[in-house]
């Protein structure tokens, strides 16, 4: 791989900072997130809200910046390609394992940029209570981080490795799929082994789980990475 | 200034479906080659495989000797390119898309760029999206030409320009030759432009070069010869790119890319009365190496004898 810091540094600028459709994406998702998380962190502090809500609706708009502002971040992707301002990017004396590193950061970048107000601002509330939910509030932190990671890789490689728009709204749709699927699927083993996703659940509270279940999304991820890469880098063609 | 190539293309071969590009070339350090053609020629393809935006099946391309394959991007910081269209980040302001190119240029020279963008009046507070056509085919000139390429790439950059626009441009390209004299490879479909600025012109048409020479040879080798004659037999055709001849009154005009005076002699005797020798533009041989059977003569009659082909093509 043939990385250049700098450039890695400007292409991730692109994206965040200078492309305004992504940049209005994370503004309205931090303004709408923690306006709310705002809202229910005042109603927890003043007692009328469970700190659990709090907790539940932060984690939920945390997870839910981890998967959206990657599929942003594709859609200004493919939008440059229609336009054809892909081919100049491709043009400039940047390597293509470069260029596709510096999407897919920026896509984590931009994950980050979207939850981390609401983080903050439920983080600090939920540890002043203390307790559970503040204890589980870090892992949510970090799990969003590895979410982050991973569906960044994967949206972003489809995005710079398939040349037709239609590929995004079938990938949109698959991640709504997944999301209910996986509601629907836990609703109905839940009877059946809710002593063992009991147990799957303290494993994943617990240091071991914790460590497994990042070591397995990382190299999820990594692997991800490094076929997009190779495929990205072998393309026959970037329009 | 150094005698290596600025760039070579050996076998330089793409394939689709229904097209396929096979070209070779070479461009000297501060040589402006024209590479002409109709739409769907093959000019975009040929530009894009050079800047890697698509990659090509086979063939060796080298810029300043160097192999692009393995320095891609040390090449490019010595390029400079303007694609048709100029589509840059139509979501960006102007000056964001300046820094933006700036970052990827060591070379990039900021009074350079302030100079030309006062020249061309530019706003680079809009975004490009509000740019109209025109200035934004200014703005692409800035990002091509700020960091003192050694080679400039330009695929039709005048296309779709008004009259005005247009002037400006072949001006701003006479002033870089001047300043700091880059090659360039000039991709157009306007003869004029490439009448202009071009040192040595190429023609391409369905994927191949089907003759490339000096701009000065060319202008110097084709002439069109008008004459009058009745029996053809004592003239050998395939030595003509095209003979136009109409039965009826004997009139004759042939077009030959091998002038020389003594070529006069030749048709004296055989039995040519009065041959009348024009000069041809580039528009004009234009015409007959890319369409050699498709260009009809209104001054013929309908029965008139006509038949095309580059004898001698090279």
């Amino acid at each position: 791989m043939i990385l250049d810091g700098e450039a890695l540094e400007v292409i991730i600028k692109h994206y965040v900072l200078y492309d305004h459709q992504c940049r209005r994406s994370i503004l309205v998702f931090v303004a709408v997130s923690g306006l709310a998380t705002l809202v229910l962190a005042l109603l927890v502090v003043f007692g009328k809200l469970p700190a659990l809500f709090l907790f539940t609706i932060s984690t939920g708009f945390s997870f839910g910046a981890s998967f959206v502002m990657p599929i942003v971040l594709a859609f200004v992707i493919q939008r440059e390609k229609s336009e054809g301002s892909f081919r100049a990017l491709r043009a400039l004396p940047i390597s293509s394992e470069t260029l596709f590193l510096g999407t897919v950061l920026a896509g984590v970048i931009a994950s980050i940029l979207a939850f981390l107000p609401l983080y903050v601002i439920a983080t600090i509330v939920l540890t002043l209570r203390g307790g559970d939910v503040a204890h589980l509030q870090i892992g949510v932190g970090w799990a969003t981080l590895l979410i982050s990671f991973l569906s960044a890789s994967f949206t972003l490689t489809l995005a710079l490795c398939v040349n037709s728009p239609t590929v995004l709204s079938y990938l949109t749709a698959g991640f709504l799929a997944l999301a209910m699927w996986s509601g629907i699927l836990v609703q109905k083993l839940r009877p059946v082994l809710e002593n063992r996703l009991e147990k799957l659940f303290y494993f994943m509270l617990s240091l071991e789980g914790q460590i497994l279940a990042t070591v397995i999304l990382i190299m999820l991820s990594v692997m991800i990475l490094y076929v997009g890469s190779r495929i990205f880098s072998r393309k026959k063609s970037y329009v | 200034m150094s005698d290596v190539a600025v760039l070579e293309v050996e076998g330089l071969e793409k394939r689709y479906k229904n097209f396929s590009l096979r070209v070779s070339f070479h461009l000297a350090p501060g040589e402006v080659l024209g590479v002409v053609g109709p739409n769907g020629a093959g000019k975009t393809t040929m530009i894009h495989c050079l800047l890697r935006i698509v990659r090509p099946d086979r063939g060796r391309v080298r810029f300043f000797g160097l192999d692009l394959d393995q320095h891609e991007v040390a090449i490019k910081q010595r390029v400079g390119f303007f694609l048709e269209e100029a589509p840059l980040f139509r979501q960006m302001r102007a000056s964001d898309v300046l820094k933006f190119f700036a970052s990827f240029y060591p070379s990039w020279d900021w009074n350079l760029a302030e100079k030309m963008l006062q020249q061309f009046e530019l706003d680079v507070t809009k975004e490009v999206s509000e740019l109209s056509k025109g200035m934004r085919a200014k703005l692409g000139l800035v990002t091509a030409l700020s960091h003192q390429p050694e080679l400039v790439i330009l695929d039709e950059p005048t296309a779709g320009l008004d009259p005005g626009m247009h002037r400006e441009f072949v001006q701003l390209v006479r002033t870089v030759l001047r300043d700091f004299s880059p090659a360039i490879l000039l991709t157009s479909h306007i003869m004029a432009d490439v009448e202009d600025l071009a040192d040595r012109v190429a023609f391409l048409q369905e994927g191949k070069i089907s003759l490339i020479e000096s701009k000065s040879r060319l202008l110097q080798s084709w002439r069109r010869i008008r004459t009058r004659c009745r029996d053809l037999s004592r003239l050998d055709l395939g030595d003509w790119v095209a003979v136009e001849h109409d039965q009826a009154n004997g009139k004759l005009q042939l077009v030959t890319n091998r002038w020389n005076i003594a070529l006069l002699d030749q048709l004296r005797e055989a039995g040519l009365k009065d041959p009348e020798v024009f000069t041809l533009s580039l528009e004009e041989i234009y015409s007959y190496v890319i369409h050699p059977r498709g260009r009809t003569s209104a001054t013929l009659s309908n029965n008139a004898h006509r038949w095309r082909g580059l004898a001698g093509g090279k």
